[in-house]
């Protein structure tokens, strides 16, 4: 199944079978843009610990779709780490600070944080948050 | 290019090759619908708008004609509990539908709280200010 890009016919010209299927065939360019379309409703989730993801690591969306991300981190005890997202495009170590987030554990009591941000196609991100445990980390790749 | 409605032919009724080429000509239907096909995968990020063209308690409106997500991240600058909100809102230019809300409390050391919220074209948002909060980042990403 292909594309087959468009192509005019000249007045008097006949619309043979090589024509027509290309388009409207079985294998045409119809059933490849319904193909494309079933698409749009299609979103993959995708959960990690902190056994496949790590804080501080550089990380690129090579799915060729937008991601979301959503990284909630288990603040230690007595710590109030500054945490941060990263997302840069051309970049392997992204520098570029998107969202900024404190988690504020000072009473030794039970501290969750969260730091979101999409992630188009291509593009490397990272998450820090010294003093902290993921505790989850989420992506969801869009169509 | 550009899409040319479906037009049924009556029985008898030749096509020729104008109904064709609207159809699957090289400006067609078919390359419009490739064209918005190609774009599904596609999103745009902004640089950081924070203190430019982005403060907070402004009412801004989605103009993309896409969906936007936007990621706000400011600092808590008062020893109360001052609320990080944002309010969205289709059709209401003075939004009031809060829609996410943290903590940005700054009691023991200063708190930085991030919102991250979903505005469909067309809709109002905004995120409130006061004086007990300071606008660190604000990025915004739309998905086509």
């Amino acid at each position: 199944m292909a594309y087959t890009a468009g192509a005019d016919v000249a007045a008097s010209e006949f619309v043979d079978e090589d024509d027509w299927n290309a388009y409207m065939g079985a294998t045409g360019s119809l059933e490849y843009l319904k193909t494309e379309a079933d698409k749009i409703s299609t979103c993959t989730q995708t959960r990690y610990t902190s056994a496949t993801k790590a804080l501080a690591t550089d990380y690129q969306n090579t799915s060729g779709k937008t991601r979301f991300v959503t990284v909630t981190l288990d603040v230690d005890a007595g710590a109030n780490p500054v945490c941060y997202a990263y997302l840069e495009a051309n970049d392997t170590t992204p520098d570029v600070a998107v969202a900024k987030r404190r988690g504020d554990n000072d009473s030794g009591d039970i501290e969750f944080i969260t730091l979101s941000f999409p992630v188009p196609a291509g593009y490397y991100y990272k998450v820090t948050g010294t003093g902290t445990t993921i505790r989850q980390w989420v992506e969801w790749d869009f169509h | 290019m550009g899409f040319n409605a479906g037009a049924s032919l009556a029985v008898g009724e030749m096509a020729d090759e104008t109904d064709w080429n609207n159809y699957y000509g090289a400006d067609g239907s078919l390359t419009y619908l490739k064209a918005e096909a190609d774009k599904l995968h596609l999103c745009s990020v902004t640089a950081d708008l924070a203190g430019g063209t982005r403060v907070l308690g402004t009412v801004y409106q989605n103009t993309s004609g896409k969906f936007r997500i936007v990621s706000v991240s400011a600092e808590g600058i008062d020893l109360g509990s001052p609320a990080l909100s944002a309010y969205v809102e289709l059709a209401d230019a003075s939004p009031d539908v809060l829609v996410q809300q943290v903590d940005c409390d700054d009691s023991t050391v200063s708190e930085f709280g991030q919102l991250c919220f979903v505005v469909p074209p067309n809709a109002y948002y905004t995120v409130p200010s006061g004086a007990t909060l300071s606008l660190i980042y604000w990025y915004e990403w739309d998905l086509c």
